[in-house]
């Protein structure tokens, strides 16, 4: 009784937030697109993390003159798909519309170096794929155990190489480099973390940082050249997981 | 009465009457460099006055504590009217961040209860380097003791100051920079005062064909004749813009010059003027196609920014050239043309350093590769006329080997750099405008599960596999080990026999099998045929505890009573040796494992 009511509860949440999100298409679609931006956010405010949503809600920032909102969005789309074709191509139609069109930063390098396949695999494809194949490792494993056979101790290395690969790049997706987008007209990169001290450099609207480590009310940032610095929390948009609401920019 | 007023009256007079208050403030200089110190002198005038309320304003910082505070205080008796003026000065030790011209807003003052503000003061804050000559000594520190003496008698008020003027070469080539100075000194003594018409400045001499550079001022003091000066240089870069003599007409400065003597001080107006000078300007030689219009003498250089460089990330490539010239004779150098990658016109940066024609201009390019590979980005040259050689110097870069890595966007990437006109013109890789929304769409999926998720999911198939082995290993051992078959099975058999007991045509028989087979189970020995005493030697060769040996050997011989004597065991004993087995066998279990634990 208790689960038949929960399970209608959740149904319930589930159909109104398929209907916010139609709404929010139907606000786009009038170019409305604050509306739509507003009616997306709450989709993403309620829990939902959703490639198409953070996808639809980087068009409506986009329309809106709001590159850095817009950058994160088509950011955390390709996070959770990255084989979206329409977020790819919107994120570098932004980009291009940026004043730095920096590159994003590049990940670690032992993540390059092991894990240069899974660009366009999602977090549920390797999550599947490393159980799928952790479970038959340990299946053929007990196989072997029955009757020893050599082709199924080849079968478990070969089974428990390809689950630990798909395992890794699980944990590596969970938790991803730490990307940044600068939200605000110019953000100030200094030396330390203080106003006072010297400017580095500036990120535009758009910009994307990798953040390294964070301070109470400060980020330290480098971008794709290597430039590193501190910089506001204010004036970025932490990409995520977890996908928390961005700031809208400030109006004066 | 009349006594007590005339008192009072006296009294009223001869206490002092405080001056109007009054404040003011000043600036030890009106040009200062950026992040150079200058004093800000606040001065209040008033019986009671407080600490000055410093101002703020953007980019100025002003040390709280005052370098000094001075109160003087001046009583006048005029027509028997004291009048007592009370003078604070409070000297502030200030800076500018930012070039420009700057505003220091009022200070406020109390003065007896009320407020009262300074007017605004202006000062020019100028690049460090424009006044990189000047003393960077705070000022108040750098100043010479001063002669304690009068100036000699022999000198007379016009030679307290003189002015000068020069240029550093005669004859230079058409487009090579000279250095104009024009110096102006006065007397540094007690009560010496010269005051300019102009101020402290002096008009630098304009020169016809000539482009002239911002004007330098130096200040220091110096020692002429065994007496010392007060002297600020005047320096200008000047570039001459045809060949052919020119005139560098005279300069003149205008005061007057107050100085102590025996008889007081004594004053008078000084003109002074310098003597022109004629420049000899030559012509250049017919120049090379790749002459760069710089002349002097110049260094040139290039790097790249450091750190890797990536597919589709701006990198910095910057062309440097520094020496002594004019630097805006120096044209950007030709970029080659490179097709592995996109580059930006560049960004061109001057600095001038010591003196007004020492300089280094940049050229910022910003390269974004576009193909993954290595390449080379070749020589670059420079050519200016050099005045040592009389004739043209080519300087050549060294090419620059490029590793460029494969961006992580690789597959899409975008050709940045340069105007988007040009862009559009040169590299067009993206449509008119981004992507419509996506409308089909059904089932909003909730993040990713959690991580505690795939812990379990990893988990779990090894806890299985160690859960299926045990179990095969089991059912394995109970095929191949009968001791271990037997001990495994050895209650559940008894038990079944237990239970029949009650049901049998001979209970003692039965009771009797159960236990000498659960005894044989477990010790995994032939049971048939044990008798009471056989068990007992068993029992105690196995070590087990003289209690359970006796307990189960009177149950044996209990039942062998009733074997023997052909008779038959009614309901309660039955039941009474039931229960004796089934707790005999209980303990015998724990023997066991205790047995067990102590070999363990």
């Amino acid at each position: 009784m208790m689960t038949a009511l929960l399970f209608v509860t959740a149904l319930g949440a589930s159909e109104a937030m398929q209907q916010a999100f139609e709404n929010a298409n139907t606000a786009y679609q009038a170019e409305q697109f604050q509306d739509a931006a507003r009616q997306y956010q709450e989709i993403v405010n309620a829990g939902v993390a959703d490639p198409v949503v953070f996808y639809n809600l980087g068009n409506a920032r986009f329309r809106m003159g709001e590159l850095g909102p817009a950058v994160a969005n088509y950011e955390r789309a390709l996070q959770l798909a990255p084989r979206m074709r329409g977020a790819r191509d919107n994120l570098r139609y932004a980009i291009a519309a940026t004043s730095n069109r920096l590159a994003r930063p590049l990940r670690d390098s032992w993540r390059e170096a092991l894990l240069f396949w899974d660009d366009s695999l999602t977090l549920t494809e390797t999550r599947w794929g490393g159980i799928v194949l952790w479970v038959a490792f340990w299946a053929v494993l007990l196989a072997r155990y029955l009757r020893r056979d050599k082709r199924l101790t080849y079968a478990a290395v070969l089974l428990f190489l390809a689950a630990a690969a798909l395992i890794t790049s699980t944990y590596a997706k969970q938790f991803p480099m730490q990307l940044a987008v600068a939200s605000g007209d110019s953000v100030a990169v200094r030396t330390g973390t203080s106003d006072d001290d010297t400017l580095r450099f500036e990120l535009k609207p758009g910009d994307r940082v990798r953040v390294q480590d964070t301070r109470p009310g400060w980020l330290q940032v480098s971008t794709v050249n290597g430039d590193r610095g501190w910089a506001r929390e204010e004036g970025l948009i932490l990409v995520g997981p977890p996908y928390t609401a961005p700031r809208a920019p400030e109006t004066p | 009465m009349r006594a007590s007023a005339a008192l009072a009256a006296l009294c009223c007079l001869a206490l002092p009457a405080a001056a109007q208050p009054s404040v003011s403030a000043a600036l030890d200089r009106a040009v200062v460099g950026v992040d150079q110190y200058f004093y800000l002198t606040v001065t209040a005038q008033g019986t009671r006055v407080s600490e000055p309320e410093l101002p703020v304003a953007p980019d100025l910082v002003i040390e709280e504590n005052a370098q000094g505070h001075r109160r003087s205080m001046q009583v006048q008796i005029i027509n028997g009217r004291v009048t007592q003026t009370v003078t604070n000065e409070w000297t502030y030790e200030a800076t500018f961040s930012s070039v420009g011209k700057k505003e220091i807003p009022p200070v406020k003052v109390q003065i007896d209860g009320k407020d009262y503000l300074t007017p605004k003061l202006g000062i020019e804050v100028v690049a460090q380097s424009a006044i990189r000559s000047q003393p960077q000594q705070r000022p108040g520190t750098r100043q010479p003791s001063a002669q304690n003496q009068t100036p000699p008698t022999e000198m007379g008020l016009d030679d307290l100051v003189y002015l000068e003027c020069e240029i550093d070469r005669n004859q230079v080539y058409q487009g090579e920079p000279l250095l104009l100075t024009v110096r102006f000194g006065s007397y540094w003594a007690p009560g010496v005062m010269v005051r300019g018409a102009q101020g402290n400045s002096i008009s630098l001499p304009s020169i016809e064909g000539c482009y002239e550079g911002d004007i330098h001022r130096d200040e220091r003091y110096i020692e002429r004749d065994g007496q010392t000066y007060s002297e600020t240089a005047f320096s200008r870069a000047i570039v001459a813009t045809r060949s052919g003599d020119l005139v560098v007409p005279s300069v003149s400065w205008q005061g007057r010059v107050t100085a102590p003597t025996r008889f007081g001080p004594s004053s008078a107006n000084v003109e002074k003027y310098t003597d022109t000078l004629t420049l000899h300007v030559k012509p250049l030689p017919d120049a090379p196609g790749n002459f760069s219009g710089a002349v002097g003498r110049f260094s040139f250089q290039t790097s790249i920014e450091p750190g890797p460089v990536v597919q589709g990330a701006p990198k910095k490539f910057t062309v440097l050239v520094a020496g002594e010239g004019n630097a805006d004779s120096v044209a950007k150098p030709d970029f080659p043309d490179l097709d592995w990658c996109h580059v930006t016109e560049p960004e061109i940066q001057v600095n001038q350093l010591e003196g007004p024609l020492q300089f280094e201009k940049s050229f910022v390019y910003t390269l974004t590769p576009s193909e993954s590979a290595r390449h080379t980005i070749p020589s670059i040259e420079f050519c200016f006329f050099s005045p040592e050689l009389g004739n043209y110097k080519t300087l050549k870069s060294n090419p620059v080997e490029v590793t460029v890595k494969e961006g992580s966007e690789s597959g899409d990437l975008v050709v940045v750099g340069g105007t988007r006109s040009e862009q559009s013109g040169v590299l067009e890789v993206l449509g008119d405008d981004i992507a419509p929304i996506e409308t089909r769409h059904r089932g909003l999926s909730k993040p990713p599960l959690p991580l505690a998720a795939d812990v379990v999911f990893t988990g779990v198939p090894p806890m299985a596999f160690a859960a299926c082995a045990l179990l095969l290993r089991h059912r394995r051992r109970l095929e191949e080990d009968t001791g271990y078959a037997r001990t495994r099975r050895a209650r559940s058999r008894s038990m079944k026999r237990l239970r029949k007991v009650a049901g049998s045509a001979d209970p003692a028989e039965e009771l009797y099998k159960a236990l000498t087979g659960y005894l044989g189970d477990k010790l995994n020995m032939q049971d048939a045929g044990l008798t009471s005493n056989d068990v007992s030697k068993v029992m105690s060769s196995e070590g087990f505890p003289e209690a359970l040996r006796d307990g189960y050997a009177k149950i044996l011989r209990a039942c062998e009573r009733h074997r023997y004597a052909g008779d038959t065991l009614n309901a309660h004993e039955v039941q009474a040796l039931t229960e004796a087995a089934a707790k005999a066998m209980d303990d015998l279990d724990d023997a066991l494992a205790e047995q067990r634990r102590a070999r363990a």
